[in-house]
């Protein structure tokens, strides 16, 4: 027998023996065959001298448990039925069986909220990352105090109450307390943001001339639907695994064939969301229906974005490079910000529009909006019958030109060109406003009473399609489809 | 030899061991067993007692790499030594008394 197997046998013999004071025991015979071994022996011979672990153990067991003559019904005292003590043990067994399984149920939901909060995070809901990671931490520290004291417990064969080690208690009890107060401080300052009211996924990522979204794997289909009073952010996660169709209305998330971490963002997403790398996504589009009061906000790299009639409450975009071509339409706010590209408006009623091209180009025909406000870096503004309450328009270098709905009369008109030529001048006096500011270029504006919607933009759409696509593709793609559709 | 008074003589020894100067459990199993045959388990206890008596005090100390934990007699151990002298005394009287010496 070596060493190690002596003192395992003499740990289990001395099973009756108070912890402490079986470690105490095995660590004066560790000693004693240390000993021996130092002066000569082997370690089979020092084991030998030594009495077996049973006899040790009978000199340490309390005399009640000793074979000869033992009673074990004086432990809790004369008269106590081997009934009662079955009970006893059973309902021992069984209250350290539930409080393991509590220990288990409470780790398991502590790393459920953890790997909710990092995905939370990854959708820049800070907050709401923040309240799952309080929440691991409070799960955790519960756990871990649980666990302590039940295996303590179980290892103490005397129904004692396990050793208080305040430092141990002390740094569970911080985890909890740390973890509580973030939980609490993160809820209470709106972690959460009130659905209808907010967009829930505020800003994903920036997208510019010089860093497009890559678009590399293959096509996949992502569908999304969103029902009234939704709000949307359309972001681009892509996995393998993931890359399945998925279905977003009246604030339910479903993945078709998705997968487990997709199914656990149901908790926490009111949007779209696809874990994953989204440089491997090549190209997607989205559908919504025709008729959304909600907000939508696009930030996408290369993209052509396509709306065909239908009314929003609020449009927003932020594209790197690409076409926006909205026919019919009826948003009540609408912003468009594009690097490189163009912005077609055909028909489009608004509340208020605000445009705004780097390089490139602005038109808009027909339609009717309250304010309407155009900056152009490099390009020019094409009027084909747009009207206005209120119009400006600030071109850098460029030009604007075309016709405005309405006569000069009605406009009060302020021009401001640097370096360049125009047919109009300042004047007072109209109800509607026309400011026009071109740093270098040219200005050429001339007025229509009637104007005759255009059809430049778009096929006509499918009756009964109660949906309108917005689509991204890499660039030679785009090329392509842009050109297809002229 | 009577339990009670073998393991009062035991204590009695291992303390007298210890007063020699300090020592650890093997070397003093292997002083006793020279005269008393006592065995290791045996002497744990005994350890323990006079350690809880306050007539030793343990302190640990490692050697050549192993864990040494060595006893070291204290002045209540040594006033225990001398009672234990002045007992022995009674009991050599006692002895004699027995023998019919001491008439």
């Amino acid at each position: 027998m070596t060493a190690k197997e002596y003192l395992k046998e003499l740990k289990k013999a001395l099973g009756g023996v108070p912890l402490k004071e079986r470690r105490e025991v095995a660590l004066y015979f560790k000693e004693l065959i240390d000993e021996e071994i130092a002066s000569g022996k082997s370690e089979q011979e020092a084991v030998s001298v030594l009495e077996s672990p049973q006899s040790v153990a009978q000199s340490f067991l309390p005399k009640a448990q000793k074979p000869a003559g033992a009673r074990i019904m004086p432990l809790i005292g004369n008269g106590v039925s081997v009934f009662v003590l079955s009970l006893l043990a059973f309902a021992f067994a069984a209250g350290a069986f539930a409080a393991a399984c509590i220990c288990v149920a409470l780790i398991l939901s502590a790393a459920v909220l953890f790997f909710n909060g990092i995905a939370a995070l990854g959708f820049s809901q800070i907050g709401l990352g923040l309240a799952f990671g309080a929440l691991t931490s409070v799960f955790a520290g519960l756990g871990a105090i649980m666990l302590k004291l039940v295996s303590a417990q179980l290892r103490s064969d005397n129904f004692a109450p396990p050793a208080f080690r305040w430092k141990t208690f002390a740094l569970d009890a911080a985890v909890i307390f740390i973890g509580a107060t973030l939980f609490a401080s993160t809820v209470g300052s709106g972690g959460q943001s009130p659905a209808g009211e907010k967009f829930l996924v505020e800003k994903t990522r920036s997208f510019s001339a010089e860093e497009p979204l890559k678009l590399t794997a293959d096509n996949i289909d992502l569908k999304i639907a969103l029902g009234e009073g939704d709000a949307f952010g359309f972001v681009y996660f892509e996995d393998d695994r993931f890359s399945k169709a998925v279905n977003y209305s009246s604030g339910e998330l479903s993945i078709d064939d998705g997968g487990f971490l997709s199914k656990l963002s149901m908790f926490f997403i009111r949007g779209l969301c696809l874990f994953g790398n989204e440089d491997k996504l090549k190209s997607a589009s989205l559908t919504i229906p025709a008729d959304y009061p909600g907000r939508l906000m696009l930030e996408l790299g290369t993209a052509t974005v396509k709306i065909d009639g239908g009314s929003y409450g609020e449009i927003d975009m932020e594209i790197g490079s690409g076409e926006v071509m909205i026919k019919g339409a009826l948003i009540d706010k609408f912003e468009a910000e594009i690097q490189n590209g163009k912005i077609l408006l055909d028909g489009v009623t608004s509340d208020s529009q605000s445009l705004g091209v780097k390089n490139g180009k602005i038109e808009i025909s027909g339609g009717k909006s309250g304010k309407t406000g155009a900056q152009i870096g490099t390009g020019a503004v094409e009027f084909d019958g747009a009207y206005a309450d209120e119009m400006d328009v600030k071109i850098r270098n460029g030009a604007v030109r075309g016709q405005l709905a309405g006569i000069l009369d009605e406009f009060s008109v302020n021009v401001c060109l640097g370096d360049g030529d125009t047919n109009l001048e300042s004047k007072q006096g109209g109800k509607r406003k026309l400011d026009l500011s071109v740093d270098r270029g040219e200005i050429y504006v001339d007025f229509q009473t009637v104007v005759e919607p255009t059809d430049r933009f778009f096929d006509t759409r499918s009756p009964g399609d109660e949906f309108n696509t917005f689509e991204t593709s890499s660039d030679d793609e785009e090329q392509t489809d842009s050109e297809d559709q002229r | 030899m009577d339990a009670q008074t073998k393991k009062g003589l035991l204590d009695v020894c291992v303390l007298s061991v210890i007063g020699r100067g300090d020592s650890y459990g093997y070397q003093i199993v292997n002083e006793i067993t020279q005269t008393v045959d006592i065995c290791e388990s045996t002497l744990y206890p005994i350890l323990k007692r006079l350690e809880a008596a306050g007539n030793v005090i343990k302190y640990s100390r490692t050697y050549n790499g192993r864990l040494r934990r060595y006893y070291s007699i204290t002045e209540k151990g040594r006033e225990r030594l001398k009672e234990f002298d002045a007992e022995w005394q009674e009991l050599e009287k006692i002895k004699e008394f027995i023998r019919g010496e001491g008439k």
